[in-house]
Parts: structure tokens; sequence; C-alpha cells
């Protein structure tokens, strides 16, 4: 029954490949306009860490979470077929889940991989080196939209498709609002909260690093993995409860 | 078989089904009557755990509904539930991945029988077709318990005589069949139980047979209309009617007992006439007349 | 078998009676044959749109007349011994619960006894033109 999402998570994945190849050619034109680059991104290193790479994955597949978010609690009009199979409701919503999640991590080898080609293009494949935090990283570029999609399917999972389209949509400006707004100056109360909400923030723990001042939340990156993989393992099997007990 | 129990749903303040119960055994067919917002659809969805009964049960050959009842229980909702991006073979396909019993043979022949094409999508599908699709993939597992709301809705007459056809084969093989319609006269051919809903209570249930038995029109015609005054207050009449000389009585039992109270009241000859079906759902559905 | 059966709902005669009263008929016209199979019950149940259960009482009932016999595993046939008498009897049987619906709907409508007896006559020298008295 899964293969109704796996149809779709193909459907998605097609348009965000087409949309990458876009992004990619389009980034190589300016690059090449300006002559050519030379790496210094990586934080003062030379070249640019596997690890940033694909950390730059998991902000692509950030833009599949919230779509595929939307998918289940947008199922309303299918529930008296989905939920009269000989598949509980909570199998079938993991199953989805696993789906989405197996989307995600596509998305982020997709996206990965356009920025190799992109660097390839320019002749510096070579800039790219392993780092020590790969492991690190790797965690946190499929934890953080997995918190993302967590977030998004719990605040989704007892509305009507309308609903669901509105708080997807609303996820982005929504958690860009609260990271920038916590590195404004703002009266105490107001900051403490305002940080609370951003540790919540899957977008915060992505552009974060372990520099502080730099980025948003301060922490090495399996931290920051950790943070992101609790979201999602709290977030995402309380949605499921909340879908499985709503009417058909 | 389907046993349902007590089951009360509430929307607000609103009491949508009050304690509605009927029984279907093995080899039956019940049909559920009713006008729209009676409580049809409500029954179905509730004993399909689709919504929640705030009171009552439905269990299927004895037991509670189960993830696994589902493996022999074919259900046909009110409005089509498809995706409208998908074919009908890739309905089919889905069907097949989730039942154990699914008979890939058995739902293309009944694709031909309903003259669906399997690469149409869901979405260009006229009403009828959605319902066929619905039947389809209800059919095609071959289940032994059928609930069906309205599945001949938007199908034309050869169709809903097929499907007719599809659900005395059923029940011919041993299934528990409960089915909703408006069409009352298919309902008196193929059905041996009834239930009539009305304001979300079942007001006429049974073995269509002992139905039949008990409510008929006794007609007593009385010399120069001469009426005695105790002859109204019988047990077991529904209503009277007075027809010229003639006296009816619409009892809803012993209809013999109340040909002899006539008898002994002095008619000139009293008859006891069978009630059409039709009329007598009719009357049930929309509520005895006052009298 | 290709009699035809017409099921009539809206009359207020009940189903597995008209299909009894049919099948009686069909026996006593010979349009079905003594030793004659007929469909499973299923399968009359399913060409004819009739609940199954319905069925199978009709035929439950003619079986009881002795008017068809089932052998297990071999399905139902008409009665192959004495049908000659037999369907007289079957025949008479359904004339005489048409002679009673008539006579009762005359005595009900107020037709007096002997205006009843001459139309009975009438209809008699209507349909037996060639009457032995």
């Amino acid at each position: 029954m899964e293969y109704v999402e796996l149809l779709r998570v193909r459907r998605a994945l097609v348009s965000f490949a087409v949309a990458l190849a876009f992004v990619l050619i389009a980034v190589t034109l300016v690059l090449h306009g300006k002559g050519g680059f030379t790496i210094h991104i990586g934080f003062g290193k030379e070249g640019v860490g596997a690890g940033d790479l694909v950390m730059l994955g998991g902000f692509g597949a950030m833009f599949l979470a919230a779509t595929f978010a939307g998918n289940m609690p947008g199922e309303s009009a299918a529930l008296p077929f989905l939920w009269t199979k000989p598949v509980s409701r909570a199998a079938l919503a993991y199953r989805f889940v696993a789906v989405d999640a197996l989307g995600m991590a596509a998305g982020i080898v997709a996206t990965a991989l356009a920025a190799v080609i992109v660097i390839a293009g320019m002749g510096q494949i070579r800039a790219i080196h392993a780092n020590p935090s790969l492991p690190g990283d790797a965690a946190l570029a499929l934890g953080a939209p997995l918190a993302w999609y967590g977030l998004t399917l719990l605040a989704a999972s007892r509305l009507q498709p309308d609903g669901v389209a509105r708080v997807g949509a609303l996820s982005w400006p929504l958690f860009i609002v609260i990271a920038m707004l916590a590195t404004v100056a703002l009266p105490p109360a107001l900051h403490t909260f305002v940080v609370g909400l951003d540790h919540l923030n899957p977008l915060a723990y992505i552009a974060g690093s372990e520099h502080k001042g730099i980025g948003l939340i301060a922490a090495a990156s399996p931290v920051r993995a950790a943070a992101c993989w609790t979201i999602a393992l709290v977030t995402i099997p309380a949605a499921i409860r909340l879908w499985t007990a709503r009417e058909g | 078989m389907i046993a349902i129990e007590g089951l009360t749903k509430r929307y607000g303040t609103r009491t949508v089904l009050d304690g509605v119960s009927l029984n279907v055994p093995g080899g039956s067919i019940c049909g559920l009557l009713g006008r729209n917002g009676a409580g049809k659809t409500t029954t179905f969805r509730c004993s399909l755990r689709l919504a929640h009964p705030d009171a009552g049960d439905a269990r299927f050959d004895g037991e509670p509904l189960r993830t696994a009842t589902f493996e022999r229980l074919g259900y046909v909702p009110d409005r089509p539930s498809l995706y409208p991006w998908l074919t009908v073979e890739q309905h089919l396909c889905l069907a097949s991945r989730a039942y154990r019993s699914y008979d890939g043979a058995r739902a293309r022949e009944l694709l031909a029988t309903y003259c669906l094409d399997p690469a149409d999508k869901a979405r260009a599908l006229s009403r009828g077709q959605e319902t066929a699709l619905s039947l389809v993939l209800a059919f095609a597992i071959r289940p032994a318990l059928l609930l069906l709301d309205e599945p001949t809705g938007g199908l034309d007459p050869l169709l809903q005589r097929a499907t007719l056809e599809l659900i005395i084969d059923a029940a011919s093989n041993g299934a528990s069949v409960l089915f909703s319609s408006h069409a009352v006269g298919q309902l008196e051919r193929a059905a041996d139980r009834v239930a009539v809903l009305r304001d979300g209570r079942v007001v006429l249930a049974g073995d269509i047979e002992a139905l039949r038995a008990a409510e008929k029109i006794v007609e007593a015609t009385f010399d120069d209309g001469v009426f005695r005054s105790d002859v109204p207050a019988l047990q077991g009449v529904r209503r009277w009617e007075h027809a010229g000389a003639a006296l009816r009585a619409y009892t809803e039992r012993d209809p013999d007992a109340v040909a002899a109270a006539l008898a002994r009241a002095g008619a000139r000859s009293v008859r006891v006439l069978d009630r059409n079906l039709e009329d007598l759902f009719m009357d049930a559905i929309a509520g005895e007349s006052p009298r | 078998m290709p009699v035809l059966f017409a099921i009539d709902p809206r009359s207020g005669v009940p189903i597995y009676l008209q299909l009894t009263d049919q099948l009686k008929r069909a026996v006593a016209v010979g349009a079905l044959a003594p030793g004659e199979r007929l469909p499973t019950v299923k399968a009359l149940a399913v060409q004819l749109t009739l609940n199954p259960n319905t069925v199978a009482k009709v035929y439950r009932d003619l079986e009881r007349e002795g008017i068809i016999e089932t052998a297990p595993g071999r399905g139902s046939f008409v009665t192959g011994n004495g049908t000659v008498d037999k369907t007289r009897v079957v025949a008479s049987e359904v004339a005489q619960r048409a002679v009673r619906e008539a006579v009762r709907e005359a005595r009900a409508l107020g037709v007096p006894r002997e205006e009843l007896r001459g139309l009975v006559d009438a209809e008699i020298a209507r349909w037996f033109p060639e009457d032995e008295t």
C-alpha cells in the first residue's frame, strides 16, 4: 500500500532533480562568468570538506521534507480506501515514513552530487577532501530534514488537505523568521523565548556550526545531529498516533 | 456474519445514530433502507471504525473488527475513495499488494463485466465507473463479508443487474452482505433481510418473509357501513383506513387474529391481503401517517 | 432450462410463491419434462436475481410435495414416476388457487351467488368449446 507513496515520492524526486539541474546550470554559468573561482569555503581551511557537501545535500533535502510531510495528512479522501485493508493504520503510516525518509536520503545524495558536478566543472575537484566531522555531518544532513518533516507532519496530522498545504507552505518562512530573530537583539524574556524556539528549528541546526558566533546553533555537528534526530524521533511517532486516530 | 449492536454516534448536539442494531447471518443479504441523512452511511462507517461510535459495536463472525478482518471484507463507500492520479490498473496493483486473497484473474473478469479500461486514470472515470472500480476491488478478493454503501449508484441498468448477480452469487457461497440502496425493487428480490432507518433509529427490521407474514392488510366489509366501536382498539394494528363500506387494518403482527376479531365483530366478509413490500418499506422510511 | 420465469415483486404475492407456482405450472404444461434437471439453487438465484434462500425454500417445498427430487451431488430433477397423475394434481392445485381467488374477490364485491355461477359457466363455455357436460 505504501506503493502510492513510492509513486508520489518518485514524482517529487523527478521534479527535484529537474530543479537541481537548473540550479546546477545556473550556478555553473554564473561562476564561469566570474572567471572561475578558488574555493575558500570550509571556514578558513583550503578546499571543501566532504561533510560540508553532505550538509548542503541535507539543506536541499529540506525542500523535499515539507512536501513529503503533507502527503499522509493530505490523504483524507483516500482513507476509506486505505483503512479498510488488512494493514494496520500504524504499519501503513510507518511504511509511508520509511518511503519518505528514503526519498529525503536520495535528495541529499542528488544535491551533494550536483555540488560535486559544479565543483568538477570548475576543475576544482581535488579541492574536496574528507573531513573528520563527516559522520556527524552525514547524520545531521539526514536528521535536519527529518526533524523538519516530523514537525510539519505533527502540525498537519489532524488537518484537512487545504490546511495541510498551508502548514507546508508556512514552515519555510516560519523557520527562517525564528532563525533570524534568534540572532537579533531583543528584550531578554522574548529573546530567551525565541532562542528556545530556535532549538526546535532544523534550519538553525543545519546552518549552525561548532564555532560560536557564526551560524545559529553553536555546537559540534554530532551534537546538532543528535538534537535533530531527537526532534524527529519524538514528533514522527506522535504525529502518527494523531493521524491514525482521526476519522476516515 | 455481521452483528451490529447498539451503534450510537453524535456529532456535537446532533444524534446521527441512536442505538442501531442489526444482524446479517452468513449466506444472507440484508438491505439497508432509509432517506438521505437517516444514518445509513454513518452505520457503515462506524461499523468499520472509519468513524468512532460513541457507543455500540460491530462484530464480524463473532469477533470485533481487527486488521485481519479486512482480509475477507469488501467495502464500497458511498463516495468513491480512489486516487485520481492513478489508473484503474494501478488501483488493482495496490489491492494485489495489500491482500493475500486477491484473485487477479477474477479482477480482470470483473473489469470486463463493468467495461473498465485498465489504462484510464481514476479522475477520467464517470461516477458510475468509479463505483464500478470500487466494486471490482471489493469483489476481487472473494470476500465473506460485504458492506456496500449504495453499490448501484450511477450504474446503468445492465450493470446494476450485474452487481446484484455478484451479490447473490457471493451470498450463495455463504457471504454475509449488507447493502444500502434506494432501489427498493432490487431489495425485494435480492434481499432476505431488511433494516429501515429513520432519524438514526431502526424502525423496521428482520427477515423479509417474516415481515410479509406479519405485515398484512385485513379488509373487512360491513353491511350498511356499521362499525362496532370496540373494533379500532385491536392489538397489533399499525393503522386503520376506511374505504367506503370496507375497513382496512394494517397489521404488524398476527393478521389472522385480527381477521378473526373483525369477523366476530360482525363483518360480512373478511379477507387478509398481502402487502406490497415496496409500500411497506416506503411507509417505514417516511414514517406512518398519523391516524 | 429453456423455461422463462417472470417474477413480479410488485404484486402482493410473495416471490417464493410466485416461483413455486410458475415451476408447478411449467411441470403441468410439460415445459419441464419428467426427469429433466433443474438448475442449481445458486445458478437459478443468479439467473433470476433472486435471493438464494428464497430459491432454496422453493426447491425444498417442491421436494416436499414430490414434484422434484434432489440427489446429493447430482442436482435436482423433476420427478419421473407417476408424473402424469402428478402433473394433473399440480394443475388442479394451480387452477384451484386461481378459482378461489376469483370467487373470494366476487364475494367481497358483493356479487350474488347465482350471478357468479352464470359468469363461471360463460367462461367455461368460452374456453372449452366442445364441452361434454
